[in-house]
């Protein structure tokens, strides 16, 4: 187990490191200065040369790397960004909390309706639900998340006026609004996966239904309840858990749509700012941020799957 | 067969199985009588796709929807059992009958414990208490020549062997002691040696007054085994007798053709002989015998007319209106 | 039967008897859907209805490209590396799809759109059009999917008898993983494939709607929704409802084809449920 560990750590960091470098050399591989986008297109040689020098951008690239990541490790200093001026931590330290909650409640809902609505329809294959699910998951991989966000606004806020538009309230300034601006933004980005894992829910657990341990609790007589819940549920919803975790990282890609829709402060939102100001310090942080939160989920979701399925060893 | 003075175990009466299109029932096991005395092992035998797994399925009320019992009666224990909602039949599956299914790979739960598998299925049927079951289930497995039953109690079915793995759901379908087990394909997927210990543990069982219902395509293990053979083709009893009695003059060409197919270490000369053409689709029924097309021995009424039971002996029957000569000599 | 019918709309776009997508008609800007626009105009007094069926081309142009290069990359690579099971070249393919898959693709391909910019960039040479490193970018992200189908199915075929014997008479690998192995590897992609290209629209309309994708004035289904955001609180709904929707029948189209191409290719399950 221990062996399983490290070397799925092993994975992780190496994977971590490798899109950092990617993008933290991409963006200094790009002909123009970020020192332009600075200055002014009109800025001199001696002020370009400057800003580089203030910056470290005349080192070589593995050595600003080096520094760059050093520094992120030791010190959670992911240096200043060229736009604002501020320390980049404060603002990592602001956004990702925004849209981590803005993803993790958009995964409690996603699950928490479709697990049951897969498990329904799996257990009443041919029923009203199981029906209601072919056609319902089809519209929700067909709609684009963003677009939906927009026709709920024009339906919910500007006609109705019953949800905000946009905006995420904090949570200090009343538990209530702040709920109610989550609403739309994370039934948009729920959508889709709810679409997907209620379906991956139903063949699971349709594939579980046939098994032969399933006849084989029948046979003992025991109760529906109990061959339901610990012979199919737990078997069925094993592969589930690697799948949820996956949609949690892709979540971070179409929270930067979402996030713009919604207007909300969050990563993603900064990240898209900061790829439109060309602040590269910025970006290159958010990149690295959205990643290690991606490759954490998938490595949590690893453990879990391998402790609750004893077929696999460590 | 030996008479025993006691009622059967477990009487089957003109059992018929299949499914209801329109109203239309098509049936696909049809005729099917068969009873099963205390302590008495009945090997049923015939190919894949002749009914011997759906009427051992029909007596626990499991047939696969929309198959179902058409018409005749299945008396377990002296009850009958034959239209039971699904509901009492949670008190007549693992309490009165066991069963025990063919590829034990897949028959247990690949997440649960042989302990919990036990126990679920004693603490269904019994009020005891967690330390009650432990105990008894711990018994169940050294009952069926399970070692350190203890130890084997936290394995996973993936840690134990095909051997160990059967041996566990014969301990579950005993666990709480019926009268009956129904046992289909037991020893088919697992290794020849693995094969006769698992055999040597139904000798056991049997001894213990437990009746066995043995299905099998293995015709020589069943007549080895076995009391009273039922040999079924096409959904339909072809002959049944005691196993002595088949072993020595089997009436019906398929019996006889069965009997052919096995290697013989005496007959070492003769070639292994096959049955020819294929088993009949289940919906293409036929009005005469199910065998007809495929029987060295037919005649004209065997494809016009389903023959009925001919009477040998008390204990021995066969449906053929041209079954071969007795005593039977060797071709 | 969707399908059909966005496509041959895109096909027919320049001899429909429809408007010019470009065409600035400055007297009627934002008109209400009527006679006179079917649905309606935008801001700047363009035809919707001829800028949806103009945009069709775009997208559907863009997500078929994207989908056919990550097929390309990902077959040939998930053919080769379940071919030579054992090498070092399966332990480095498959090594590369596992880092794919677990890093966050689509943000990636975000910040990568955003370095190389929204305008041409000339890279070795070639010159980079938005729509090609779109193209590029999401090909990239199906790659490892795709892939992986293309892997496990090379990873049995390799080891049934046929191919064996083909290898027995002297075939070469080449010919072996191409012309023997590939055949069986195609159902499985072709219906993953299909799905993707309903993804691959979504996600470029996406990246042109934060103004990543296709850049204006071309017709894009993502930028006329873009443009269409400043509009949905005064009123006019027309400009934001009607691109979305033919997004969505779009996509539902390829997701039921790739049902009825999974049902059709790939038979399996269909069994009602038997005991509980």
């Amino acid at each position: 187990m221990i062996g399983f560990l490290a070397k799925r750590l092993a994975f992780a960091v190496t994977v971590v490191i490798a899109v950092s470098f990617l993008i933290f050399a991409m963006a200094r591989l790009v002909p123009t200065s970020p020192a332009y986008l600075v200055l002014g297109a009109d800025a001199g040689h001696a002020e370009v040369a400057a800003f580089e020098a203030k910056y470290g951008l005349d080192r070589p690239l593995l050595a600003q790397y080096g520094t760059w990541i050093h520094g992120v490790v030791t010190r959670f200093d992911f240096g200043v960004s060229f736009v604002s001026g501020r320390p980049i931590s404060t603002e990592v330290a602001e956004t990702l909390p925004v849209t981590l909650e803005l993803i993790l409640v958009s995964m409690v809902l996603c699950l928490a309706i479709s697990i049951p609505l897969g498990v329904i329809s799996a257990f009443q294959s041919g029923g009203f639900v199981d029906h209601a699910l072919r056609v319902v998951s089809v519209l929700g991989v067909s709609t684009p998340g963003f677009w939906l966000g927009l026709v709920l606004i024009l339906l919910l806020s500007v006609k109705a006026g019953w949800l905000p538009p946009g905006d995420l309230p904090r949570l200090s300034d009343g538990v209530g609004p702040h709920l109610l601006a989550l609403i739309l933004p994370c039934f948009c980005l729920a959508i889709y996966y709810t679409a997907i894992i209620s379906r991956m829910t139903r063949s699971s657990v349709m594939e579980v239904l046939h098994q032969d341990y399933v006849r084989t609790a029948v046979a003992m007589g025991l109760s529906k309840t109990k061959i339901r819940m610990i012979y199919i549920l737990r078997n069925g919803l094993i592969p589930i858990i690697s799948v949820a975790a996956m949609s949690c990282g892709y979540m971070f890609g179409w929270a930067i749509v979402i996030e713009q829709v919604f207007n909300i402060p969050g990563i993603c939102r900064a990240l898209l700012a900061a790829i439109f100001a060309r602040d590269y310090n910025l970006m290159q942080a958010a990149v690295l941020v959205i990643t290690l939160a991606f490759v954490l989920l998938n490595f949590l979701a690893d453990i879990g799957y391998r402790l609750l399925n004893p077929r696999v060893s460590w | 067969m030996p008479m025993s003075a006691q009622p059967p175990i477990l009487s089957i009466e003109n059992l018929a199985i299949g499914l209801t299109s329109g109203g239309v029932p098509t049936p696909i096991v049809s005729g099917a009588d068969m009873t099963i005395g205390a302590g008495e092992a009945v090997g049923v035998v015939g190919e894949s796709g002749s009914g011997k797994s759906l009427t051992a399925l029909a007596i626990g009320g499991m047939l696969p929807a929309p198959l179902s019992v058409l018409s005749g009666r299945i008396v377990l224990d002296g009850t009958e059992i034959t239209r039971l909602p699904e509901a009492a039949f949670h008190r007549v599956r693992g309490v009165k009958v066991g069963y025990v299914f063919q590829d034990p790979l897949n028959a247990l739960n690949p997440t649960r414990t042989t302990g919990k598998h036990l126990i679920d299925v004693l603490r269904r049927h019994n009020h005891m208490s967690a330390s009650e079951a432990y105990d008894k289930a711990v018994a169940a497995l050294s009952s069926v020549g399970i070692t350190q039953p203890d130890d084997r109690m936290r394995a996973y079915p993936h840690q134990l062997s095909g051997g160990m793995r059967q041996r566990v759901l014969i301990a579950m379908a005993l666990v709480c002691n019926p009268r009956l087990l129904i046992a289909d394909e037991p020893t088919t997927a697992l290794d020849v040696t693995v094969q006769a210990r698992i055999v040597d543990l139904f000798r056991g069982i049997r001894a213990r007054g437990i009746s066995i219902m043995f299905i099998s395509h293995n015709l020589d293990l069943v007549l080895e085994f076995c009391d009273a053979v039922v040999v079924m083709y096409g959904g339909r009893i072809m002959e049944k007798g005691s196993a002595v009695e088949i072993g020595a003059t089997p009436r019906h060409p398929y019996t006889r053709a069965l009997m052919d197919c096995i290697p013989r270490l005496a007959s070492r000369s003769r070639q292994l002989r096959v049955i020819p053409g294929q088993p009949p689709t289940v919906l293409g029924k036929l009005a005469g015998c199910p065998f007809a097309e495929r029987c060295e021995r037919a005649l004209d009424v065997c494809r016009q007319r389903q023959p009925d039971m001919t009477v040998e002996s008390p204990t021995h029957a066969f449906a053929c209106w041209n079954p071969a000569p007795s005593p039977a000599v060797p071709s | 039967m969707l399908v059909g019918v966005v496509a041959a709309l895109a096909l027919l776009a320049p001899i429909l008897p429809i408007r010019d997508p470009l065409a600035l008609d400055l007297g009627h800007r934002l008109a209400a859907p009527g006679a006179h626009h079917l649905l309606g105009t935008d801001q700047a007094g363009r035809d919707v209805l001829s800028r949806i069926i103009w945009g069709s081309r775009e997208s559907l142009q863009i997500a078929l490209s994207a989908v056919l290069l990550g097929c390309l990359f990902g077959v040939t690579l998930g053919l080769i590396a379940g071919y030579k099971n054992g090498s070092i070249l399966e332990m480095v393919i498959t090594r590369c799809f596992d880092v794919l898959f677990s890093i966050p693709l689509l943000v990636l391909a975000i910040a990568l759109l955003g370095i190389l910019g929204a305008r041409p960039v000339e890279i070795l040479g070639f010159t980079l059009t938005d729509k090609i490193k779109l193209v590029g970018l999401i090909g990239l992200s199906f790659t490892p999917a795709l892939g992986r189908i293309a892997y496990a199915s090379a990873l049995v075929e390799a080891k049934a008898d046929y191919v064996r014997a083909k290898k027995a008479q002297g075939a070469g690998w080449i010919e072996l993983v191409f012309v023997e192995i590939f055949p069986n590897a195609v159902p499985s992609v072709i219906v993953q494939a299909t799905l993707f290209v309903g993804v691959a629209i979504i996600v470029e309309a996406s990246l042109s709607f934060v103004g990543l994708g296709v850049q204006p004035p071309t017709p894009s289904w993502g930028t006329m929704l873009a443009d269409a955001r400043n509009y949905i609180f005064s009123g006019e709904w027309w400009v934001a409802v009607f691109p979305g929707l033919a997004i969505c029948a779009t996509v539902v189209g390829f997701n039921l084809l790739g049902d009825a191409l999974r049902d059709l290719l790939d038979p399996r399950g269909g069994a009602k449920s038997t005991f509980v």
